[in-house]
């Protein structure tokens, strides 16, 4: 057949080459895209982690001068927002895209150009939030930049300006992400793989997806609305026009509750995987587990206003909040409760993914039980602003999203890379982190309920804080350490390079059926899936008629599951078209990225953005995802 | 008789399945993803102008500058630009070389007429003293319906794209689904434009100044 | 193996490329197909309207539901100009004509009626959530600002 096509005309040729930095700028490879969400955001982990320690070394003692009232709120603001946008969503989203394709028997995601364009942004945007440190004007309104303190009358100066404009272009890449997984999950699983055969962390992810393209665009407005009364002298929260603090509240949390659920479903879904494996059982109760996702999901939109019961919204609507925020514990509750009848009779194998699995359970149970108590409006106005919802949020947050995430770095690992992370390393790390971890903000509990406000940048020393502080700034030091611990594992086991095998962890998902590191294109044969757990069931037979309570089908021979022989990256020969790679998500990120920027420098940036981005998009779409290579293999 | 036309329609329906897990094209369900987002960016936009609504402390008020028989001219364009935007996808899908590439034109030119309104609305606003700094209804008034002025023109210039691609051979019946989820995206800021159209001029277009604050004499009084 | 040229079919994603995926087993589709949207009467309708039996509205259809489209939007004009109903009143029915409107073009300029249920269910959901959170936002809201 014959067609036309179109190109715009080529200043850079199309990136080809396979190896070097040029192929990792050009890829749409999931793998590679999910390596660098990686990276870059174990890079934001360092910078926030600094950040933290900045503010544990200022609140170690009484009176402390080490940093200035202002430093102190551009430290807690940067730190929650690099830790929430810059650290834990794309860890997530490392997560995501390496293994979501792997998990449903696919050779890449259903966009891969747009997934490229995603990590781009999310590299821009968080280049854009922490702009402000060059200048010494980094954010300073707080990770959720209450109006009219964000605004420009009592904010002047660029800090929270960096903010809007950064957070947007983080939220373009998220919603780019979300929509991808969404249509990946929906339409990219392999025959046989319905609905409910597929792993429960493709599950979390799928309701991820779906929570982001939903929520991102309430943010994304409030953050135009900031931005425009920043840049534009618009009256959204101007006071003295009329403009509404509350409605920004509103705004932000209508986000931000969904928000919370999108940072700790992962990591649910991350939990699921590593313990099924090592109790070497079933999920207990997996529809239950998937459909308390759901009902989290859903229910993680009625519940904003918990975070404004001291506003002042009457009892009518502080009551409804409060029963629907306690209600929101009862499908966590079923989570926590199946994971542990998950291990209950198992044969258990304590390994650091497991360990921090484990973690993971305990410490998100404390984190949430103190999350049921000020679900209480009456006992929420006495802890809101205290260190006792940082407590709170650090357990839901670090003891549980980020030991999920160590537990699933340490589980994918091999997968990943091909060689193993060292153990006996890993276990120290694992318990130089939660001693660390529960050092730092178990003490904050007492704190709290002893009314020390957050976000002050320093307390005097008759007010009984100093102990506590002083260990919980000691726990600071001991996650750091904990942290270089993991930094050496990685350098320490790259040398030692223990090769890992296909499934080094007899474990159950598709993705530990081909080699490790995966071939570019994943699967030579797309497997046909009769199971949930299917590898497992292959593996073993045997265990399907009691499990499932139904013997093994005749159609077991069928499967095409071997490995492809060896770890070649040869393409050719299977007639398996993967998309080439391409400049212009680069292009179009850079351009969305500088002709933001230009809101704030100039017209001029603004204009130059928009051709390189107009330039990029017209290229993209008139880019064929393949180039016809005529001879060679067709 | 209904029944034989059902049956009909399943085959119809499973000639153009896809090759995907749900027989869904990817194209499509990706489109209609993104509107759901798109629900939650407008209706987000609609909640603060309802949340704004007689909360001005100054005028102009929308009583003042709201001139609702325009609107509804643009409106009846805008309107009329998805009649021609269903029979562009019609025509093209069928191969009419020249209706669809007529349609799509219409489609395109009719949006820019919609926008020419929108233009002109905006400068008669200016001039009557209302901008997005003057009041609270300024503000979210004029961010609103920007936004969709600003989704129309993206959508403008993606048919014109279109149209370009129809006349080089590269928008052909046998992929008119480009067409379709441009489409699909055009349909969906028409019915974001009933909202608007119902929820700021219909519905509020008569509201003045709210207690307490002074009535609107005039931009220069 | 041998292959044709896969360019075209790459363009409209529709090609043997790494989306290509064999089919799933017949015995269990997913999701089920399920028939158009609606009950038996208003099938009836929508047949007429839609000559039955094509995966789209016909011309017939497009003009049809042009012309109420139309016609609505001349009542609202009208409706607002005259004043019988009281401005509550007057309010429920504008809103009642456009959410006709809404509907009109979704179903059918946007072919939602003739498509699988999936697009439905992805939008309905997201209109339901939209139109739930931000009514919610609304009613907090009202005791709000100037004048109260």
């Amino acid at each position: 057949m014959t067609t036309t096509t179109l190109t715009l005309p080529r200043i850079f040729k199309r990136p080809k080459s396979e190896t070097g930095i040029w192929s990792w700028i050009g890829t749409v490879d999931h793998k590679r895209i999910g390596t660098m969400y990686g990276i870059i955001s174990f890079f934001w982990l360092l910078v926030g982690g600094f950040e933290a320690l900045m503010i544990r070394a200022q609140l170690a003692q009484a009176d402390s001068e080490l940093v200035s009232a202002e430093t102190y709120n551009q430290l807690f603001t940067m730190h929650g927002t690099t830790m929430v946008f810059l650290v834990v969503m794309p860890l997530s989203a490392a997560f995501f895209n390496w293994l979501i394709p792997l998990q449903i028997g696919a050779r890449d995601v259903a966009f891969p150009r747009m997934n490229s364009l995603s990590l781009w942004l999310f590299l821009f945007g968080g280049l854009v939030v922490n702009a402000g440190w060059l200048t010494g004007e980094a954010p300073n309104g707080g990770w959720f930049g209450y109006a009219p303190n964000s605004g420009i009358a009592f904010n002047p100066g660029h800090g929270m300006t960096y903010w809007a404009l950064g957070l947007s272009i983080l939220g373009i890449a998220s919603i780019a992400a979300g929509l991808n997984f969404i249509v990946t999950i929906f339409n990219m699983r392999a025959p046989g793989m319905s609905l409910f055969k597929m792993p429960v962390f493709t599950w979390m992810t799928l309701i991820t997806s779906i929570l982001l393209v939903l929520a991102i665009p309430v943010i994304g407005v409030a953050l135009i609305q900031i931005g425009t009364d920043r840049l534009y002298d618009t009256n959204f929260y101007n006071s003295l026009k009329g403009g509404d603090p509350v409605l920004w509240q509103h705004m932000f949390w209508l986000f931000g509750h969904p928000e919370v659920y999108i940072l700790i479903l992962p990591a649910m879904g991350i939990v699921s995987e590593v313990l099924p494996t090592f109790a070497r059982k079933p999920l207990f109760g997996y529809d239950f587990v998937i459909f308390s996702g759901i009902g989290i999901a859903f229910m993680g939109w009625f519940v904003w206003s918990h975070h404004m019961f001291t506003v002042g919204l009457g009892p009518a609507a502080n009551s409804a909040f409060a029963i629907s925020t306690m209600a929101i514990a009862i499908p966590t509750g079923v989570k926590i409760l199946n994971w542990m009848a998950t291990l209950v009779r198992g044969s258990i194998k304590l390994n650091v993914a497991m360990l921090f699995s484990i973690s993971f359970i305990a410490m998100f149970t404390i984190g949430g039980l103190s999350g049921v108590m000020h679900a209480s409006a009456p006992t929420d106005a006495q802890q809101q602003d205290t260190y006792f919802v940082v407590a709170h949020f650090h357990y839901v947050l670090f003891g549980g999203a980020m030991m999920a995430i160590f537990s699933g770095t340490y589980f994918w690992w091999p997968k990943m890379t091909g060689w193993m992370l060292n153990e006996r390393i890993g276990m120290v790390m694992w318990f130089t982190i939660l001693l660390g971890f529960n050092m730092q903000f178990a003490p904050m509990h007492w704190l709290g309920m002893d009314g020390m406000p957050r976000r002050i940048f320093t307390y005097s020393s008759d007010q009984g804080w100093e102990s506590l502080n002083a260990i919980a700034s000691a726990g600071g030091l001991v996650i750091a350490i904990g942290i270089l611990l993991f930094i050496f594992n990685v350098f320490y086991s790259r040398k030692k390079r223990v090769m890992a095998g296909n499934d080094p962890w007899d474990a159950r998902t598709l993705e530990w059926s081909i080699p490790s590191p995966p071939p570019h294109y994943n699967f030579e044969t797309i497997p046909q899936v009769q199971h949930r757990d299917d590898f497992w069931y292959q593996k073993y037979p045997e265990l399907l008629e009691h499990e499932e309570g139904h013997a093994p089908s005749g159609a077991q021979e069928d499967l095409h599951l071997e490995a492809p022989s060896g770890g070649s990256d040869d393409d050719h020969g299977h007639g398996i078209h993967l998309p080439d790679m391409s400049y212009y998500p680069l292009l179009v990120s850079l351009g969305v990225t500088l002709g933001l920027a230009g809101l704030m420098a100039g017209l001029w940036l603004t204009v130059i953005g928009a051709v390189i981005g107009l330039w990029g998009v017209f290229g993209w779409s008139l880019e064929p995802v393949n180039d016809p290579t005529p001879g060679a293999d067709h | 008789m209904a029944h034989q036309a059902i049956t009909e329609y399943h085959a119809e329906v499973h000639d153009t399945t896809y090759n995907t897990s749900t027989g869904l094209s990817n194209r499509k369900l990706l489109m209609w993803a993104f509107l759901a987002s798109d629900v939650m960016f407008f209706g987000t936009f609609i909640a603060t102008y309802l949340v704004y609504r007689n909360r001005s402390l100054v005028g102009p008020y929308p009583e003042n500058v709201l001139d609702i028989p325009i609107t509804t001219v643009s409106t009846f364009v805008l309107l009329m630009s998805s009649l021609s935007m269903v029979l562009a996808l019609h025509y093209v899908r069928d191969g009419a070389k020249i209706s669809g590439r007529f349609w799509i034109f219409v489609t395109a030119a009719l949006g820019i007429v919609f926008i020419g309104f929108q233009v002109v609305e905006f400068y008669t606003f200016v001039n009557e003293g209302l901008t997005p700094v003057t009041n609270l209804f300024g503000t979210t008034f004029f961010i609103l319906t920007g936004f969709h002025g600003a989704h129309v023109t993206i959508g403008i210039l993606w048919l014109l794209f279109l149209l370009f691609g129809h006349f080089k051979g590269t928008l052909r019946s046998d992929n008119s689904l480009d067409l379709e989820i441009a489409g699909l995206y055009w349909h969906f800021v028409d019915i974001v434009w009933i909202v608007i159209f119902t929820v700021v001029y219909l519905v509020t277009a008569n509201d003045g100044a709210p207690p307490g604050a002074p009535p609107f004499i005039g931009p220069h009084g | 193996m041998a292959e044709e040229n896969k360019t075209p079919e790459l363009l409209t994603h529709d090609g043997n490329g790494w989306w290509n995926l064999p089919k799933t087993p017949q015995e269990e589709p997913d999701p089920p197909y399920e028939g158009p949207i609606g009950g038996p009467w208003l099938r009836q309708v929508f047949d007429w309207v839609t000559y039955a039996g094509v995966s789209h509205a016909s011309v017939r259809g497009y003009l049809v539901i042009a012309a109420i489209l139309s016609v609505f939007t001349f009542l609202e004009w009208r409706l607002f100009t005259v004043e019988v109903f009281g401005d509550s009143g007057r309010n429920a029915i504008m809103i009642a004509l456009s959410v006709v409107k809404f509907v009109l073009v979704v179903a059918f300029f946007m072919h939602l009626r003739f498509e699988r249920k999936y697009y439905g269910w992805i939008f309905t959901a997201a209109m339901i959530l939209g139109v739930a959170v931000f009514l919610a936002i609304l009613l907090l809201q009202r005791h709000h600002g100037v004048g109260y």
